[in-house]
Parts: C-alpha cells; sequence; structure tokens
C-alpha cells in the first residue's frame, strides 16, 4: 500500500472512531430525553392570554378551578413570559405529581394586529420546544382567550409537529377569527390565511370555539360572527369542531375566562377529558356542531 | 458459468466504452472531476460544520451556532455547485461528441451554448415553493443528446451549409429551448420530489422480498442517472415504520417491533454503506490499486464516501452508465440488504431504530441506532468484508482495462 494510501486509510479510521463515540454518547443523552418524554404522563393545559393581558390573566379561573377541586388534584401552575427580545422568564412551578398542571404562556409583546399574532405563533413554537426539554411532555391541551386562540390556531398550521407533541384539545374563548368584521363574506387577510393553512392542522384534534353574547351580536368587544368565522378554519380539517356560545352578565370579552359556564367546559371537556360527555350548561347554548 | 458470465460483462463493457457518445461521455466526466471534488467536500464540510443541524455542531456542542447558522448560504453554494457539474459535463460532452461528428472547420459554440443553458433552466426549475426539487442528471443527458442529434439531423439535412450562427441554426436553438423549457416545466412533479415518505412507509415495505427489489433497483437508478430518494440515502426516521418501532421501544425497551424489516433498518444501514451500491468497499480497494490515477480517485473519495457520498468514484472512475461497475453495485447492495435482514430475522441484531444526527456514517447507524450497537456494528463490517469480496474481482478487471488503455 502506497504511503498516501496508509495515511488517508489511517486518517478515515481515527474520523470513524472519533464520530463513532462523539454520535454515541449524544445518543444516549438525546434519547434518554425522548424515552422520557413518550412514557411521561404529564398533560399539561397550556393557555394563552389575549391581546394587552398579562401571564395573570387566568389567575382567577385556575383559583376557582383548584378550589372546586377542594385540595384534591390542585393544579399546579407555571408562567412564561416571552419578553420583548424573545428571552423566557419563568414563574412559579410545574409540579410532577400533577398530571393536569397549567402553564400559562404570554407575550410582552401583545398588541392586537395580525404580525404580532403570527411573531407570538412562532415565539409559542419556541416556547413548547423550551418546556418539552425540561417537563418532557408530548400529550397537552391548549386554551387561548381571545387572540390567543388565533395565536394558538397560527402555530398550530405553521410550527406543530405531531412526531414531537401531541395536541388533544383546543378550546378558544372569544376568538375573533376575522378580527372585527362582522360580516362573514368579507374574510380579513389572517382569516384567508388561515384558511389555506387548514390542512396542516391536526386532523385527531377536537376544537371547542367559545363565544360570548351580550347582545346578541358581540360580547362587547368581539363580534359573534368573527368567533364563528372560525368554523371555516377547523370544521373540514380536524377531528371535531363545535361552536358554543354562552351568555349572560359574565359573558362579557374581557370575563369570559371566569363565566362560570366557561369554567364548566374547561372542567368538563379538558380536565376530565370527556369528550363523550356534554357538558352541563346552565345559561349557554349550543349553537353548532361540526363533525368532519 | 460464473467465470463465463464474468468474461461476457468485461467484453459488453469493452464494447460499450468505444461508443462514440460514451467514450466522450466519460472524457467529460474526468475532466469535470475537480469540479465534483470541490462540490463533495463542500458538501462534507456543510454537512459536518455549516449546516443548522451539522453533525459535529449538534454531537460535540449540542447547540447550534449562531454564526454558523446560514442555511441559505450554504445550501444555495451546494446547489451551485451541483448545477454547474452537471452542466459543464453536458457542455463538454456535447462540444467533444459534435466535434466528432462535423467537420473541423464547424464552431460548436452555438449548441454548447444552448445546451448548458438548458440544463441550468432545467436546475432552477428544480427549486420551486414546494422545497428543493431533484435534478437527474440522466434526464440532462437524455435531453442533451436528443439535442445533439438534432443538431447533427439539420447540419446533414442541410448538407453543412448553414453558417454556424446563422439564421437556421438560431431558429432551431429558439425550437429546441422552447420544447425543453414546456417538457420540463409540465413534468409531473412526482418525477421531481425529492422524497417520497408516504410510499416507503406503506406495508409493502417492511418485507425482505421488497427491500430486497429497492437494493437492487437502487444502484440501477443512480447508475442510470436518476436521484435516489432521500428516505433511502438519509435514514428518514419520518418513516411510518421507524415511528411505529420507536414508539414501542419508548413504551417497553426490549419490545418486539411491529415492523423490524424496513427501509431504514435494512437498506439504509447495511446495502448503501458508503452510498448507493455499498461503495465503501470499493473505495477502500481503490487505495491499493497501483495504477496511479485510480488510487488517487481512492484518496480524494475514501472520507467523503465514508460519510455515504461517492460522488468523486461516480465520476472518476466512473461508476455512471457503467456495466461493469453496476454488477457488482448490485450484488453489494443486495448482500448487505441480505446480511441485514438475515441477521434481524435470527434475533442476532435488534433492528436499527432510532434517530441519529444527521451526517451519521451508515457504517455506524448499527453501532448507534440499534439496541445491540456492537453486534450490529459487527454486521456493517461483515457487509464490508463482504463488499470487498464482491468488488474485487470486478476492481481487477477495471485497472487491467486501465493498464491496457495506458
Amino acid at each position: 500500500m502506497a504511503k498516501s494510501s496508509k495515511f488517508i486509510f489511517i486518517l478515515a479510521i481515527f474520523i470513524t472512531i472519533v464520530t463513532a463515540f462523539s454520535a454515541h454518547s449524544w445518543m444516549q443523552s438525546e434519547h434518554h430525553n425522548d424515552r422520557a418524554i413518550q412514557r411521561s404522563k404529564i398533560d399539561p393545559v397550556i393557555f394563552v392570554p389575549g391581546s394587552s393581558a398579562s401571564v395573570n390573566r387566568f389567575d382567577d379561573l385556575f383559583a376557582t378551578i383548584n378550589a372546586k377541586e377542594r385540595g384534591k388534584n390542585v393544579h399546579s401552575v407555571l408562567k412564561v413570559l416571552v419578553k420583548e427580545d424573545g428571552t423566557l422568564s419563568y414563574s412559579g412551578h410545574l409540579s410532577s405529581e400533577n398530571r393536569r398542571p397549567f402553564i400559562v404562556v404570554g407575550f410582552e409583546r401583545n398588541q392586537d394586529n395580525y404580525p404580532t399574532i403570527k411573531a407570538d405563533g412562532e415565539s409559542l413554537s419556541k416556547v413548547m420546544t423550551s418546556l418539552q426539554k425540561k417537563y418532557y411532555f408530548r400529550n397537552f391541551s391548549a386554551v387561548g382567550h381571545s387572540n390567543g386562540g388565533l395565536i394558538w390556531t397560527h402555530y398550530l398550521e405553521n410550527y406543530y409537529n405531531s412526531t414531537n407533541f401531541h395536541i388533544k384539545t383546543l378550546m378558544t374563548l372569544g376568538s375573533p377569527f376575522n378580527f372585527s368584521e362582522t360580516s362573514t363574506t368579507k374574510r380579513t387577510t389572517m382569516l384567508t390565511d388561515m384558511i389555506n393553512n387548514s390542512d396542516n392542522l391536526p386532523s385527531d384534534l377536537v376544537v371547542y370555539s367559545v363565544a360570548g353574547s351580550e347582545d346578541y351580536t358581540d360580547d362587547g368587544i368581539v363580534p359573534v360572527q368573527s368567533v364563528l368565522s372560525g368554523k371555516y378554519v377547523f370544521q373540514k380539517s380536524v377531528a371535531k369542531y363545535t361552536q358554543t356560545t354562552v351568555s349572560g352578565e359574565n359573558a362579557q370579552h374581557s370575563n369570559l375566562p371566569e363565566n362560570p359556564d366557561v369554567v364548566n367546559l374547561i372542567n368538563e371537556l379538558i380536565l376530565n377529558n370527556s369528550r363523550d360527555k356534554r357538558p352541563t350548561l346552565d345559561r349557554s347554548q349550543q349553537s353548532s356542531t361540526g363533525n368532519n | 458459468m460464473a467465470t463465463k458470465v464474468f468474461h461476457k460483462l468485461q467484453r459488453l463493457d469493452h464494447a460499450w466504452l468505444s461508443l462514440s457518445p460514451i467514450k466522450n461521455l466519460f472524457l467529460s466526466f474526468k475532466q469535470v472531476l475537480p469540479l465534483v471534488i470541490i462540490d463533495t467536500y463542500w458538501r462534507l464540510f456543510s454537512k459536518l460544520f455549516l449546516a443548522p443541524d451539522a453533525f459535529f455542531t449538534t454531537v460535540l456542542f449540542r447547540y447550534h451556532s449562531k454564526a454558523l447558522r446560514t442555511p441559505f448560504l450554504t445550501q444555495g453554494i451546494t446547489n451551485i455547485l451541483d448545477y454547474l457539474v452537471v452542466t459543464f459535463v453536458v457542455a463538454i460532452w456535447t462540444k467533444k461528441y459534435l466535434g466528432e461528428h462535423l467537420d473541423n472547420d464547424r464552431d460548436t459554440l452555438l449548441p454548447v451554448t444552448v445546451n448548458f443553458g438548458l440544463v441550468l433552466m432545467q436546475a432552477f426549475l428544480t427549486v420551486s415553493n414546494q422545497g428543493q426539487l431533484t435534478l437527474h442528471m440522466g434526464l440532462a443527458l437524455l435531453i442533451a443528446y436528443l439535442v445533439n442529434l438534432s443538431y447533427l439531423g439539420l447540419t446533414k439535412i442541410t448538407k453543412n451549409h448553414l453558417p454556424d450562427m446563422g439564421f437556421g441554426y438560431l431558429i432551431w436553438a429558439a425550437l429546441i429551448s422552447i420544447a425543453v423549457t414546456y417538457l420540463h416545466a409540465n413534468m409531473p412533479f412526482i418525477l421531481s420530489q425529492g422524497t417520497y415518505t408516504t410510499f416507503f412507509s406503506s406495508d409493502f415495505f417492511a418485507h425482505f422480498y421488497s427491500l430486497a427489489i429497492v437494493a437492487v433497483l437502487t444502484p440501477i437508478l443512480f447508475v442510470l442517472g436518476i436521484s435516489i430518494p432521500l428516505d433511502l440515502t438519509t435514514g428518514a426516521t419520518d418513516l411510518a415504520q421507524v415511528n411505529a418501532n420507536l414508539n414501542s421501544v419508548y413504551q417497553s425497551v426490549m419490545a418486539t417491533l411491529p415492523q423490524p424489516q424496513n427501509i431504514y433498518s435494512v437498506i439504509t444501514s447495511s446495502a448503501l454503506i458508503g452510498g448507493v451500491g455499498a461503495t465503501l468497499a470499493l473505495a477502500l480497494l481503490l487505495l491499493l490499486s497501483r495504477n496511479k490515477e485510480n488510487r488517487r480517485i481512492g484518496l480524494w473519495t475514501l472520507i467523503p464516501t465514508l460519510f455515504d457520498n461517492n460522488q468523486i468514484m461516480a465520476y472518476g472512475l466512473p461508476l455512471f452508465f457503467r456495466p461493469l461497475t453496476l454488477v457488482p453495485m448490485i450484488l453489494s447492495s443486495l448482500w448487505g440488504s441480505l446480511a441485514a435482514s438475515v441477521a434481524i430475522k435470527v434475533g442476532f441484531i435488534r433492528p436499527v431504530v432510532f434517530s441519529v444526527p444527521n451526517g451519521s456514517p451508515h457504517l455506524l447507524l448499527g453501532f448507534l441506532a440499534s439496541q445491540t450497537p456492537w453486534r450490529s456494528l459487527l454486521v456493517s463490517f461483515i457487509v464490508l468484508l463482504g463488499a470487498i469480496c464482491i468488488y474485487w474481482p470486478f476492481v481487477k478487471s477495471l485497472l487491467a482495462q486501465e493498464e491496457n488503455h495506458g
């Protein structure tokens, strides 16, 4: 064998050994994590507040739910704030003994416009990856209040990867899929984009869209028609899409998360995961159900 | 019997090489070899260090350096180099082939430029909003060959009277360009997509016989200049069978895997060691060659081939359009898949199931991604050894041919 051949042969053996052992050590740690994620029993409910709302937006809702639990299975609460510069700030804790912990993901950049929703959808994807690395979960459910529901939809259509995550249920509370448009024939760019990308939505997803109605037309801020436009996005793309309208005094847009019917819906449809069980609705009406 | 077949194959290869288009094509391959080497090493460097999911940045630093995160730039340079290789092959081939068939005073600049431009056009048409599509060299060469034949035909019909850049040839160039652009633009998407995940995820590809068909077809397509789907070459763990296996392993470590034989565990990890045709064996044999030119190819190709890129050999020997090397490529590929299949079947190894860092050599897939790392490594080396034995007589014949040709 010529000298040059010997040299390149030895170099190849050296590279093979370096490659083998560096990749082997990487595989060991990486698959330990993967296995932990896959076997994880944690199934968090992740909440995203709407525009101009802080990570404390759901505190009252959590207090109500935890009070009902009367000490058993109290849901621990973790809050993640995405700052303007993209860094994440964590507060609260996530108890590993708690199978259904609550996580709130809030954004410092939270203006009411489409570019912000898109940017927050992208940030949400980074938060999800970061959360998964920390807490090893795969299954989760999502709740979005107002624009929070739009951020979830944007995330699910553009960033969600079913190999890494499995979303079971999405509940949107007063999410204006057509912004402030009252007409269903006039579609905003956002609604058009969401309809166009709806094929990317997970096909086994169950979606509940809750609208508030103060005076039959809106919840004080968001037109009911705009919330109901969500059907154009979800109805033919997900496993089950249900629209519900809650009315009465607590149906004002900002109060929706504290509305007793909404609390019931979250309790029964998400926390008890009773997909086949109808929620107990005292003051609400089932407006339409679309099964695909 | 085997010797008889082998001698027949040698004669066929010899006759094939003496055909004018083939002889000129192989000369063109040799001429673009420096560019192929640059392309191959750039690819290797980018796969190991520059790409966002580069091997060493992933396994050593466990994060992706922002400074190195330039996917558009690295991918852009790779694409340009890939395109240039094919365009230059076509241009040089056109020049040589037409030069041989035309009068000495005939200037071939126009057909050379037309072919060069048409390949570039085909290359740029592969960049679409559906992601990077595939440029098949075989198709580009077939089109160029037809273009050349039409040029020769026109020259013959007009009894060589038309001026080189006269109206006649210009109209020919325009018509040819329109026809090729139209054909290429209307080519079914299925022919140019780079991955066929749904297709390879079907249950059909979870049995030895279907995998053996893949093992045989892969070298044939490669030799014909058809790009091999990324599902086979990159260890695509998004195949349904691989996912099903992975889920089982995560639920229970030593679970019985639902689909132990699949593209990833049989083809990628064993039939493609060193690229299509298990050519790592061939690269090692070339190092032993006494012929300086072939040894040099071996020196250049060994490290990239270790990382499963055999382009330097494909153009340098060449492997493309060569009956003599196609046979051992098919046999080695088949041997690799058979060895892995049997080893899995008898329970000697557990199949490759985990996803590995991008760019990991196929030689190490068993070691890295199976639950029996050392046994799988042993099987990989047995496959390599077997492939060396398969290639050996063919390499000897190849080298003898080279020496005879001087």
